[in-house]
């Protein structure tokens, strides 16, 4: 059973320290078990600290959505191959990507939450910005897709016709 | 004394500065470096330009590009070589990781998937060339490659050198959550590839290749000895089944030292040594001299499966019917042993077991198993199993009566079973 006057102290990559409630930790694969392996006692206010790879910034960006989510069922739902859709981010989370998808190295900030929400094993919000991700992506062309995603191509000529010849049974 | 102190501090201050002129040449070294860089390369390292995407790690590439339409994926595909193949090896669940020796210095890759069938090889010579198959028909081939499971390609494009086998083995051990089962077709045993291929299987990083519990060697060759071997038993913590496939040619084989064959069943659930040449016309006995106290030794109790089919064995009759007895004795269901014997013997050990040799099929019984097969030449293999297996080759074998004092015996011909008692 979680406590919600719980709190836990999270160390962050850069050496800053943020203490929050088991509440949102409950969400983070990663953080419950590290509380877990510590085998501290539960009712220890606060909990011996756990660091976690993520810098200061991002993880405050992490427990901003994890305090709006913090009501949401756990388990994560598993997707079925049909539910796997990109169109269905909830009005908030839009808005807060939004919110910090408009600065300069927006896209920056999208990939250290995606690899924040991968480290400390939290799916909703893993899922959340990988559909945002994937919406900046959908419908582009080749060439767009390449400028969004700063790709270079790499193909050679002979690789290129394989992949063509690979992909002309749905092509077309 | 405060004179001392003050001489102290000045002592000090001299270091300090002596300290931060180094610090500054070597600043101005490294930015010099950097220059020479930005002449050579036209880029900086440190300012490269990044492609945030292919940091990510494969799964997480495969999780958003799995969000996209479908023709958005299709497009996507075509964008780029490297995300194309983090995408396919996230769908791969790599369970048997095989290197091929080609020459001297080179090596080819298969690998196999867990879930399906799908092999890739990687023949990575003259510039990408991949060739994939399946063990099935091609229109479940065909079904996989709709599937997405696709090419894999080295990054390196030249010849995998020996140099380069550490690169190209930790890429693709951090790539997938497990190795199962390792191959290596073609190795040095004691030379400094082996060394190298162990740093790779301890290698603090890439822990998850200690998952390794299956290790297939085929044609490993040594001038000296077999210490390769010691370290490939203690790089694989979980290692339970080790086969080792030996090439009678070139003459500089290796050399299968008894001390090893002894840390291998105190360590091993299984331990299979062949000889690739054995059931030709040669048979050269292996400076091991495999005696019939040393068998009995071999029969350990971690060792369940134990195959020895590199040499000829020094064992009399009693000798084999000793380790019958032990590997019976041991009860365990899953017991096999097999060793070669000298034909001569097979009347003695036939009558030691019990045994008059008769019928001119395939005789197979269950519970203890024996398993003797003439291999020409005038010599016989006997194995010894759970599934008492007793196999006579048609041409050579005389007429067979069953009376061994066994329960359920199951005599099988070529064409059917024909009783069970």
């Amino acid at each position: 059973r979680i406590y919600p006057l719980m709190r836990v102290t999270l160390t962050t990559s850069d050496g800053a320290s943020v203490t929050v409630s088991r509440q949102l930790t409950k969400h983070s694969g990663f953080i419950e078990k590290a509380i877990t392996d510590m085998a501290v006692d539960d009712n220890a206010v606060p909990l011996s600290a756990v660091a976690v790879d993520v810098d200061d910034a991002t993880l405050k960006l992490v427990i901003e959505w994890l305090t709006e989510h913090r009501d949401d069922a756990l388990p994560y739902p598993e997707k079925t191959d049909e539910e796997r859709r990109a169109d269905d981010i909830p009005a908030w989370d839009q808005a807060f990507v939004q919110k910090w998808d408009t600065k300069e190295d927006q896209q920056q900030t999208l990939y250290a939450v995606i690899t924040a929400a991968d480290k400390l094993d939290i799916k909703g919000l893993l899922d959340m910005t990988c559909k945002t991700l994937a919406n900046k992506i959908n419908g582009k062309t080749v060439e767009e897709m390449r400028e969004i995603l700063q790709l270079e191509c790499d193909f050679t000529e002979e690789e290129l016709a394989e992949i063509r010849k690979e992909n002309a049974w749905c092509e077309n | 004394e405060a004179g001392d102190w003050l001489i102290l501090m000045d002592d000090l201050c001299k270091r300090l500065e002596l300290l931060l002129s180094k610090l500054e040449t070597t600043r101005l070294g490294f930015e010099r470096h950097r220059s020479n860089f930005v002449k050579c390369r036209g880029k900086i390292p440190s300012e490269e330009k990044t492609f945030p995407i292919l940091n990510l790690p494969p799964e997480i590439i495969d999780c958003i590009i799995e969000k996209m339409d479908f023709p958005t994926r299709i497009a996507l595909r075509k964008s780029c070589l490297r995300l194309y193949n983090a995408e396919a090896l996230a769908k791969m669940n790599l369970e048997e990781l095989t290197l091929y020796r080609t020459g001297s210095d080179e090596f080819n890759f298969s690998v196999k998937d867990k879930h399906s069938d799908m092999r890739i090889q990687v023949l990575n010579k003259d510039g990408v060339n991949v060739r994939q198959w399946m063990d099935d028909d091609y229109a479940s081939f065909k079904q996989m490659r709709q599937n997405c499971v696709a090419n894999v390609h080295f990054e390196s494009r030249a010849a995998t050198l020996l140099g380069e086998l550490r690169l190209t083995m930790r890429e693709y051990l951090t790539r997938t959550s497990a190795i199962d089962k390792l191959t290596i077709d073609g190795f040095h045993c004691s030379d400094s590839s082996m060394v190298q291929l162990c740093q790779i299987l301890r290698g603090d990083s890439i822990i998850e290749s200690q998952s390794i519990n299956t290790l297939n060697l085929y044609a490993p060759f040594s001038t000296t000895s077999d210490a390769g071997l010691y370290e490939l038993l203690h790089s694989c913590p979980k290692l339970r089944c080790v086969r080792l496939a030996i090439h009678r040619r070139p003459l500089k084989e290796i050399v299968v030292e008894k001390n090893f064959l002894l840390l291998a069943v105190s360590r091993l659930d299984t331990l299979l040594v062949h000889s690739r040449k054995l059931q030709g016309r040669e048979y050269l006995v292996d400076h091991t001299e495999i005696d019939d106290e040393f068998v009995l030794r071999l029969l350990s109790d971690k060792c369940y499966h134990l195959e020895i089919l590199y040499c000829l064995p020094l064992l009399t009759a009693r000798g084999i019917i000793a380790a019958i007895q032990r590997l019976i004795l041991r009860n365990r269901p899953q017991a096999v042993f097999s060793a070669y014997f000298r034909s001569e013997l097979c009347d003695v050990v036939w009558r030691l077991l019990g045994l008059t040799v008769g019928t001119d099929d395939v005789v197979t019984s269950k519970d203890p198993t024996i398993i003797i097969y003439p291999l020409g030449m005038g010599n016989c293999a006997v194995s010894i199993g759970p599934h008492l297996t007793v196999k006579i080759m048609r041409n050579i074998a005389p007429k067979m009566n069953m009376s061994l004092n066994y329960s359920k015996i199951v005599i099988i011909t070529t064409q059917k079973q024909i009783s069970s008692t």
